[in-house]
């Protein structure tokens, strides 16, 4: 019988560099979770959408709980573990505890403890990390990924469409949230299925996901309780017990801490306050990913960019290539890339669009200077940049694209090419800038990107020789 | 060669002077606003040279405790504005103008790249004040004798007579101003202004300063 390693990838045909979305793994869970704090801060409104509606809906449980609707409140919080998703924390296999039932449970009696928390209500789900011993990181995981289930599957269908992956028709899922009755249905629904036990396959953003969520208990207890256990004396106490694995009074010390915190809910307010003031520093994990395989990776793209042909009849390969090499060089910086995207009415087409959901210097400065929530590309096949593609990308710059806009073509633009760009630079106001990114600087952002480097510092240069040029 | 007459000498000067007056009045005005400009440049030079002073002592001491750490904002935009104000002021140093602006684009330059570039543009003010003073000199100094040639031409033309150093010391034009325009008399008794010095010089050309 063939041996099929478990951390394998379940999609061979798509990199894990390039792919948007996090590749489940053949059997084991990526040591993973959705942290609800990153939908929370990020510039992508759907995202935060998606936070409201997890917030919202678990106050919401918490309203019921407070009118001593339990039934329903039990009803609604009800979180089994994601398996779709392959994310967890389960160290073997697949799937987890399994405790939909258990967490419904405890998260209605840590309310119930807590008239403070009752009242109040919360402002992030990870609270209840704080406020409940058997709530931990998974749980949040699981918490969100129930009630984001059908943005997931509506992004799953779009990657699959994206990367060619196939489609089963009518697939069982269960648990959806369906947030305009606020309730749970069953569906079939169009998915990818994994290829080797057929069930179904669930895609999360890699922009939303953490190996601890941002805001967590061990986080808490550092910042909240360390100094006031120093100042009890009893510190040196309580390492000697953490040392101690499975000893019954390390889970006793977190009982202590989720009980004073119910009660003293400034405590919780203070250090959500710390967390969302370095929300900057709240970035999505990248440990998963295989640095073994980024060599290779480079030389494959950079061996299909230099051996495709100039001439528009490659130019939906060209788009193509583009948009794989872009997402391996800035993903998850530059989100849910698209292509060919239409304006409402039809009438204009972008080759290639990102969101621009950074917190790196040049991708924010780009976002508050230039108003570029949205990156957009357009790609040439061509020799040569003509007028007309100059003013077809400055056409296209305004509110809704941000004025910033990429042109990717072959070869940099002659002096005559440079000087209508400056004029559209000159003549508009808000300025609009277009930067021409030729295949030597995709060679050299790739390289950068071998040597470790940050390849938007290349995107940064250019950006600064241009208005030095302007100056 | 009998010399010519003093009618045909009268008339010439008349021409000359006729010919001659709408250009000194021109050049007058262009050496005024050569002048003024000298007089903006003065100050501005000054005005610079005190920012960059204080500013590149202050990015000097930040740049030895922390090299490699970046300018504040309010820091770049004040650096910037000094490469920008002396980019504007010193147009023919080849080194100043090849200075840059600072483009952050999300990340503020070193304080040791600041110092740098302060430090050029206080040497670049040092090099334009060595030569202003000198330039601003020659042009006041030919700014004095165009105006003295402009009053011996109004005086001939009103008074259809040559004027004497006397006459032109009394309206407040002393002989230093013009000293290469001045004619003595054969017998070395009496100076007078040289009128037909007019006809063997092309005032634009003798009135052009190169910097």
């Amino acid at each position: 019988m063939e041996y099929i390693n478990p951390r394998a990838p379940l999609l061979n045909n798509v990199s894990q560099y390039q792919a948007d979305f996090v590749i489940p793994r053949v059997g084991v869970d990526i040591q993973l979770g959705i942290d609800p704090f990153l939908m929370f801060k990020s510039r992508d409104e759907e995202f935060g959408h998606l936070h409201s509606l997890i917030l919202q809906t678990f106050n919401y449980g918490i309203e019921l709980v407070k009118k001593n609707k339990l039934s329903e409140a039990r009803s609604l919080f009800d979180f089994p573990e994601v398996d779709e998703i392959g994310l967890g924390y389960t160290k073997k296999g697949k799937h987890g505890a399994g405790v939909g039932d258990y967490l419904s449970e405890l998260i209605i009696e840590t309310l119930l403890d807590s008239p403070l928390l009752l009242e109040r209500g919360i402002r992030h789900i990870e609270e209840m990390q704080l406020v409940s011993l058997g709530i931990g990181p998974d749980r949040i995981s699981d918490i969100s990924g129930n009630l984001i289930k059908n943005y997931l599957i509506l992004y799953t269908q779009k990657q699959c469409e994206l990367w060619n992956i196939p489609i089963v028709k009518d697939v069982p899922i269960s648990h959806i949230f369906d947030s305009d009755n606020l309730c749970w249905r069953d569906d079939y629904i169009d998915l990818p299925v994994s290829p080797f036990d057929q069930t179904p396959l669930i895609f999360v953003p890699r922009r939303i996901v953490r190996t601890l969520p941002w805001i967590n208990y061990d986080d808490y207890f550092k910042l909240e309780f360390s100094a006031f256990l120093h100042a009890k004396k009893v510190r040196s106490k309580f390492n000697a017990l953490k040392h101690t694995a499975d000893n019954p009074r390390e889970t006793l010390q977190k009982s202590e801490v989720a009980a004073l915190s119910r009660k003293e809910i400034q405590r919780i307010d203070r250090y959500i306050q710390i967390k969302e003031d370095s929300a900057e520093n709240a970035q999505p994990s990248t440990r998963y990913l295989d640095e073994s395989t980024i060599l290779l990776e480079i030389l494959d793209l950079k061996k299909r960019l230099s051996e495709l042909p100039i001439g528009t009849v490659k130019s939906f390969e060209y788009q193509r290539l583009i948009f794989e090499i872009f997402n391996f060089l800035f993903e998850p910086e530059l989100i849910d890339g698209e292509l060919e995207v239409r304006t409402i009415d039809g009438t204009e087409r972008r080759d290639i669009v990102y969101t621009n959901d950074s917190d790196q210097s040049f991708w924010t400065y780009l976002r508050d200077h230039h108003s570029s929530v949205l990156i957009m590309l357009e790609t040439k096949n061509v020799d040569q940049v003509d007028f007309s593609h100059i003013n077809q990308v400055a056409t296209y710059l305004g509110d809704r694209m941000g004025y910033i806009g990429f042109i990717v073509t072959r070869k940099q633009g002659e002096i005559n090419q440079s000087r209508k760009i400056y004029s559209i630079y000159n003549d508009s106001h808000p300025r609009k800038i277009i930067l021409v990114i030729s295949d030597q600087d995709i060679f050299q952002m790739l390289d950068m990107k071998n040597r470790g480097e940050n390849p938007m510092r290349h995107l940064q240069k250019m950006y600064r020789i241009f208005l030095t040029k302007v100056q | 060669m009998a010399r010519p007459s003093q009618k045909v000498i009268d008339d010439s000067i008349e021409k000359l002077c006729n010919k001659s007056l709408p250009l000194i009045e021109e050049i007058i005005s262009n050496l005024q606003s050569r002048r003024e400009g000298f007089g903006y440049s003065r100050k501005q030079l000054a005005l610079l040279q005190s920012v960059s002073e204080g500013l590149y002592e202050e990015v000097d001491k930040l740049s030895k405790k922390a090299p490699a750490e970046s300018l504040t904002d309010l820091a770049l935009t004040q650096v910037n504005d000094v490469i920008r104000e002396t980019k504007e002021l010193i147009t023919e140093d080849l080194y100043i103008q090849r200075l840059n602006e600072f483009v952050a684009a999300g990340d503020n330059p070193e304080h040791r790249d600041a110092v740098i570039v302060l430090r050029q543009i206080r040497q670049g003010l040092e090099r334009f004040e060595t030569s202003l003073k000198p330039l601003s000199e020659k042009v006041s100094n030919k700014l004095h004798e165009a105006e003295a040639i402009q009053a011996a031409l109004q005086y001939y033309l009103t008074q259809k007579d040559q004027i004497s150093i006397e006459e032109m010391t009394e309206r407040g034009f002393p002989a230093l101003y013009y000293s290469e325009w001045i004619k003595t008399d054969p017998y070395g008794r009496e100076k007078s202004f040289n009128y037909l010095r007019l006809d063997k010089i092309d005032l634009e050309n003798y009135f052009s300063i190169l910097i």
